[in-house]
């Protein structure tokens, strides 16, 4: 190979490297040193979004779901969507009564 | 249950005197909720009184079919999901055979004795088909329906949801009650004296053939009629109080119960954990339904 050649390679990889090295720098995928100024309620509140964002995220979910259901019942006639219901707490006492029932 | 300020608003509809009670503090807020209460009994009863020329109700029963508002066509559901689930014992088509019993008109516009207007015993057990999608109703031909067994039932119901977002409340319409938190001390008649029920859930309604009563060509009538044979019930009850998870669902099993007759009545109760008062015409009171 004449030195000219192989000169031409070499100056090609260093341009190659160079534009790694400048590809890597730019992206600096490292974290990122706090800031020993950074403000301790801007940091909290970063946090309070980061989790409010979550929360939003699974709430939506949950109303989805829930709205599908509701959709689903409404379709359906009142006996087939009836499940028994809970038997209602009562029981004889000797209070005097708020209010009256009677045939209407 | 203890009771801070208990506030009541007492009015009339549906022909009957309806009675709000709400456990919370006096102000703008409880005005509020008692006045759409009361505004949702007033619209409740726009939609379904048969009394009414306006009602959907009436134009059902005049045109054979209606695209009804969710209201009216809820509480049909409701009424044909009770007919399947009381064996027929329960029917909203038993209009004409409450007309031509006598009660043809507002309870208290029904002459309370005289001669009858016309042959007894209609027909009864109509079909009615439910078209979800549109909300249409469809009626037979000479069918009619009269909800006046379950209507008042559901306006107690979704008036004591309303109520409760105020507080824990009691919602009294003519002696059909829903409670919606705490627990409630409710009072009723029987032979043997005064007996209270003290009720935390649910609802509760007495049917029976002691108040809504007249005579036609000597023949005490009343308005429990039995869709079996067209003409008001037999059933040796004066009345029976039912306790059930919605006052809807109270309504349809006392009137369901008093058209089975005493002793059929305690064993369903028994058999269905329903408690219940009957009181018989001959001066006992039976409890059943795990209440005793």
């Amino acid at each position: 190979m004449t030195n000219h050649v192989a000169r031409l390679y070499v100056a090609a990889a260093s341009v190659f490297v160079l534009f790694l090295a400048w590809a890597v720098i730019a992206a600096h995928p490292w974290p990122a040193k706090q800031s020993a100024s950074a403000d301790p309620r801007i940091v909290a509140l970063n946090a309070r979004e980061t989790a409010l964002r979550a929360e939003t995220v699974a709430v939506q979910r949950l109303l989805a779901v829930s709205r599908a259901q509701r959709s689903r019942a409404a379709t359906q006639p009142v006996a087939a969507r009836s499940a028994p219901a809970a038997q209602p707490a009562v029981k004889v006492v000797t209070l005097p009564p708020l209010t009256i029932t009677r045939t209407s | 249950m203890e009771h801070g300020v208990l506030l009541r608003h007492r009015f009339r509809a549906m022909g009957t005197d309806v009675e709000l009670l709400l456990d919370t503090e006096p102000g703008p807020e409880a005005e509020q909720a008692f006045a759409a209460a009361q505004a949702l009994f007033e619209q409740l009863e726009a939609l379904l009184s048969r009394f009414r020329e306006s009602s959907e109700l009436s134009a059902l029963n005049r045109d054979g079919t209606l695209d009804a508002s969710f209201d009216t066509f809820r509480v049909i559901d409701l009424a044909l999901a009770a007919r399947e689930r009381t064996g027929g014992r329960f029917d909203p088509t038993v209009h004409d055979a409450v007309a031509a019993a006598g009660y043809d008109r507002s309870f208290e516009l029904v002459s309370r004795s005289g001669a009858a207007d016309g042959p007894a015993g209609a027909r009864c057990g109509g079909r009615v088909e439910l078209d979800r999608a549109r909300r249409r109703i469809t009626l037979a031909p000479g069918v009619r329906l009269d909800l006046g067994g379950i209507g008042k039932g559901y306006a107690v119901d979704r008036a004591a949801e309303l109520l409760a977002l105020t507080g824990p409340c009691l919602v009294n319409a003519g002696g059909d009650i829903a409670v919606r938190g705490g627990a409630w001390p409710i009072g009723l008649e029987t032979p043997g004296g005064p007996l209270t029920l003290e009720l935390a859930s649910g609802g509760l309604a007495t049917s029976g053939r002691d108040r809504r009563r007249w005579e036609r060509d000597g023949r005490e009538l009343h308005h429990l009629i039995d869709p079996a044979t067209g003409e008001p019930s037999a059933s040796d009850l004066l009345h029976v109080t039912v306790v059930a998870a919605s006052a809807t669902d109270a309504e349809v099993l006392a009137k369901s119960l008093f058209i089975a007759g005493g002793g059929r009545a305690a064993r369903e109760a028994d058999a269905l954990g329903v408690p219940t008062v009957l009181v018989t015409v001959d001066g006992r009171t039976v409890l059943a339904g795990g209440l005793a």
